[in-house]
């Protein structure tokens, strides 16, 4: 057969009458397609149907927008340029002290001499600063930055439609500082990237601001993989749970062809499990988890303080917006007065004697009003400035506190203020003096996180899919991480995310690459698998003594330099036994010794924490994870039955290990319990593996999608957003209507939070009277007048959605007057999507609908 | 308030999630929201490599 071209494609619509508008043309080795737009005034549901009965298409796909993933919770987002005069190190670096570098091992294996030479990274993201002296100062042939290009322009949204250039600039960033995870050179102060010999390429899929496309992202893969990629890599995702989006499978397939793809599992931890993003779900795909830095890097302004004139003694503050601040010595006012009540304020009484000319030291993560009543209270008593003080400083946002009154808010660690607090209480006179810092250039103070430090970030989204693939695949640093910005932004930041976790894995798989040749991505991921360190759980505020379950941090955290030297290669990276419906009785795995000594492993297994989805109050919507408080998670598990559990490799031989589960009883399986854990091999050579394995205790079919006990699935009106009680009227806009004229209208709005999943959802239309006059179409057993428009919907992820209805449906029609209701209906996990009886349905109430005339649209606008 | 105290920030990331809105246009942001009117088609015989044909193709009431 021959292959279709998308330029074909678009002459065989034209010659059958077809209206599309091309988009982009992917025609390439592993995706022959293309993206198209359809008119607004377009039968869609006809148009798709002719495209689709052509011989030459395989499927058609709605398309997506992806975002990058937002960080949430500690987030740290300072960018500064940094004093040249900091710790300039030379030859990238030896000893590399670099924290994320020495929690994973990478110090040691570029001890040894691997830095990343002759491996090229391709980056899909918001573009480089290849300017940046850290990353090269230039791009193309012979550069760092090697080769890519922009795919969109500023201009894109990932709405309209992308004007594509030669230059990949960044003018967002967040690209810059992934590009210096991986590969910043020894210009850059204090850090270097994971292998900052590697060769990069970048290819730009964001304007400065808005999201992205599937069809963008699919031809960026696509471009990087035939510009001949030995790593790819995408900070970029989407809410998801299932592995079959397009841009997953693509990325999926250039996987099964040879090449590693590392894509961030996303940053809602919040949210609690089954919330990995696309494409990290994708089969083989290298899903990444983020664990927070052992240090938290502050990018500070320095000045000095003194008691009762004393010695001066240098400190580092981060300035805010405003932070003008004269060059001068300044008294401090500790607000509380010496108190630790940090309540104190909240009294209406509270008042401040005048304080003109000092700075106020203030709590930041305490107090009982809004922000800027505290500010008005230092206002009041003729205050010009601000310091705060956290024991999280340099892992909040931004502040801006333009017109509030005060010439300059600055932060300061809270070990720093309980000195001038102490030292005020004794009696002293504590003074600072400052320098307006627009003089001075910002420095690196790394404080120790000694809360979260070496965990799991709460905010890194907890897998497995809805159909038990394990993900993530592990973890790397990513939590409070110094890397390059572009130069017009400042030239250094400090941020936070399973995004910068991503490119930390994509060097390190360099690193391996180059320190044990060329593998497949599968043995990639069980190397580095095995030889990840589990963590135990922390839940923001605390550690416990259990591990962290798989869920959140696959394998566990990265050892790069273990991985490097491992000598039993596992022939897989996790085992899952899937759900109890689906479960898995008796799995294997294969162990090779690739040393050059017989080798005897002692098989063992430890358990990690069982996390329940859903809480213990009947509530079928997922748990939280706010920092303090998970998900419930109990240390009942799984036991495992190992076979053989002890065993002797020779030199270049394999063995298979028998795994079989016995489910713990003492469960509350209708809280779908997320069993987990470790199988341990010790070897006599001192090496240590470790094969992640996950289950869950229940039956995913019986998952409920539709909260319909709380009645969180409902019909509700879009001038009042509640649920509509039977019978309600509505008059539609006129069918010609444009989107002001539809808003000045009182139409149905389907609403709904969905607790899990679903592969399908629909949301049919449905006539309120069985004889009803109406033509209909039995779909999965319900006579339909069709589904409205944009409907149904494949593989959703948890969460809640609406949608505004103005009458049309899928088909392109409008609903003709009459009393209908709304049917919603879900396909249940592992559902067959062609048997109503998987499907769960809530009914909306009935409701009669008219249209509008089109002069009375008139009228009123 | 100008100020953010992450804690607060995650519960307004969790609080999207489960309440926010959808935009007028497009379905959906429990998932990446889809992208009205623009569609991705794929041809036959698109790929040498193996695997499970994955797309889920428009379905017909």
């Amino acid at each position: 057969m021959c292959y279709q071209t998308s330029h074909s494609f678009f002459s065989t619509l034209a010659d059958n009458y077809i209206s599309a508008t091309p988009l982009i043309n992917l025609d390439y080795s592993l995706f022959k397609g293309a993206s198209f737009s359809l008119g607004s005034g377009t039968d869609e549901k006809t148009t798709l149907q002719k495209i689709l009965s052509l011989p030459s298409v395989k499927s058609v796909h709605p398309l997506r927008a992806y975002s990058l993933p937002e960080t949430s919770g500690y987030i740290t987002s300072e960018y500064r340029p940094l004093s040249t005069s900091t710790n300039l190190k030379s030859l990238d670096t030896f000893p590399d002290t670099f924290s994320p570098h020495v929690m994973t091992g990478v110090d040691k294996l570029r001890a040894e001499g691997f830095l990343g030479d002759g491996i090229k990274i391709a980056i899909v993201d918001t573009g480089i600063d290849y300017n940046h002296p850290a990353l090269g100062g230039c791009f193309g042939d012979g550069c760092k930055i090697a080769f890519g290009t922009d795919l969109v322009g500023d201009k894109y949204t990932g709405e309209n439609t992308p004007v594509p250039s030669d230059d990949p600039m960044d003018c967002v960033g967040h690209g810059t500082h992934v590009a210096g995870i991986i590969a910043a050179d020894s210009t850059a102060p204090e850090f270097t990237g994971v292998a900052p010999n590697v060769t990069l390429g970048i290819y730009r899929v964001f304007g400065c601001i808005g999201s992205t496309s599937d069809d963008v992202l699919i031809q960026a893969y696509m471009m990087a993989y035939e510009a001949g990629a030995d790593i790819i890599t995408a900070s970029i995702g989407g809410n998801s749970g299932w592995s079959e989006e397009p841009w997953a499978v693509v990325v999926s397939r250039i996987v099964e062809a040879g090449v590693p793809c590392t894509v961030a599992v996303g940053n809602d931890g919040g949210t609690g499990v089954f919330v990995a993003s696309a494409a990290a779900t994708g089969n083989g795909v290298t899903a990444v988890a983020s664990v927070d830095n052992v240090l938290t890097p502050l990018l500070v302004k320095n000045a000095t303080w003194s008691a009762n004139n004393s010695t001066a003694q240098t400190f580092g503050w981060i300035p805010y917006t405003p932070a003008d601040i004269a060059n001068g010595t300044y008294l401090l006012y500790d607000i509380l007065n010496g108190s630790n009540d940090t309540s104190l304020p909240c009294n209406d009484n509270f008042t401040l004697p005048d304080i003109s000319g000092k700075i106020a030291i203030i709590p930041y993560d305490t107090y009982c009003t809004d922000g800027s009543g505290m500010v008005a209270k230092v206002t009041d008593a003729n205050g010009k400035y601000i310091m705060w003080y956290s024991a999280r400083a340099g892992q909040i946002s931004p502040i801006n506190g333009t017109g509030y009154g005060i010439d300059s808010f600055g932060m300061v660690t809270t070990d720093l203020a309980t000195q001038w607090t102490e030292a005020m209480a004794a009696g002293s006179q504590v003074s600072v003096n400052m320098i307006t810092p627009i003089y001075e250039s910002f420095s690196v103070q790394n404080t120790i996180n000694n809360v979260t430090g070496g965990y799991l970030s709460y905010f890194s989204s907890w897998g497995p899919t809805f159909e038990v693939d394990v993900k993530p695949q592990f973890a790397a640093p990513g939590g409070s991480i110094l890397s390059t910005y572009p130069l017009a932004l400042g030239g250094y930041m400090v941020d936070t995310g399973t995004s910068m976790a991503t490119p930390f894995v994509a060097g390190s798989i360099a690193l391996l690459i180059e320190a044990r040749g060329k593998s497949d991505p599968a043995t990639i991921n069980n190397i580095l698998s095995a030889s990840a360190d589990p963590k135990a759980f922390n839940d923001g505020e605390s550690t416990y003594s259990y591990l962290a379950p798989v869920a959140q941090q696959g394998g566990g955290l990265l050892n790069v330099y273990n991985a490097a030297h491992a000598v039993g290669v596992l022939n897989v990276s996790s085992i899952s036994f899937n759900d109890t419906a689906n479960f898995v009785k008796s799995a294997w795995f294969e162990i090779t010794n690739t040393g050059s000594e017989s080798v005897t492993y002692a098989i063992s297994y430890s358990s990690s924490g069982t996390v329940y989805t859903l809480p213990s109050d009947g509530n079928p919507v997922p748990s939280t994870f706010s920092v303090g408080s998970p998900p419930e998670i109990v240390t009942s598990s799984a036991q495992l039955s190992l076979s053989p559990d002890t065993l002797t490799i020779g030199v270049g031989e394999s063995a298979s290990i028998q795994v079989m589960a016995s489910l713990p009883t003492d469960l509350t399986t209708s809280r779908i319990p997320v069993y987990s854990g470790y199988i341990i091999l010790n070897g006599t050579n001192d090496e240590s593996l470790s094969l992640p394995y996950m289950g869950v205790a229940s039956s995913l079919k019986d998952a409920v999608v539709f909260d319909s006990v709380d009645g969180m699935t409902y019909l509700s009106r879009y001038l009042n957003v509640s649920a509509i009680p039977d019978g309600f009227a509505f008059t539609l806009p006129p069918q010609n209507s444009t989107e002001e004229e539809k808003e000045q209208y009182d139409f149905p709005v389907p609403v709904s939070l969905d607790s899990f999943g679903t592969r399908v959802l629909r949301v049919d239309l449905v006539p309120a009277i069985s004889n009803s006059m109406v033509n209909t179409t039995q779909v999965l057993g319900v006579d339909i007048v069709g589904s409205i428009v944009n409907f149904p919907v494949y593989e959703q992820g948890r969460g809640s959605w609406h949608a505004f209805w103005y009458g049309q449906l899928s088909d392109g029609t409008f609903a003709p007057p009459g009393d209908y209701y709304l049917l919603f209906r879900a396909l249940k996990i592992f559902g067959d999507e062609d048997s109503a009886d998987d499907y769960e349905s809530v009914k909306s109430v009935s409701f009669s609908l008219t249209y509008a005339s089109s002069s009375a649209t008139n009228a009123s606008a | 308030m100008f100020s953010t105290i992450s804690g607060a920030k995650l519960l307004v990331l969790s609080a999207c999630l489960f309440s926010s809105v959808i935009r007028a246009t497009s379905f959906g942001n429990s998932s990446s929201p889809f992208i009205p009117g623009k569609y991705l088609v794929e041809f036959q015989d698109s790929t040498t490599v193996s695997l499970t044909e994955n797309f889920v193709s428009v379905q017909d009431n």
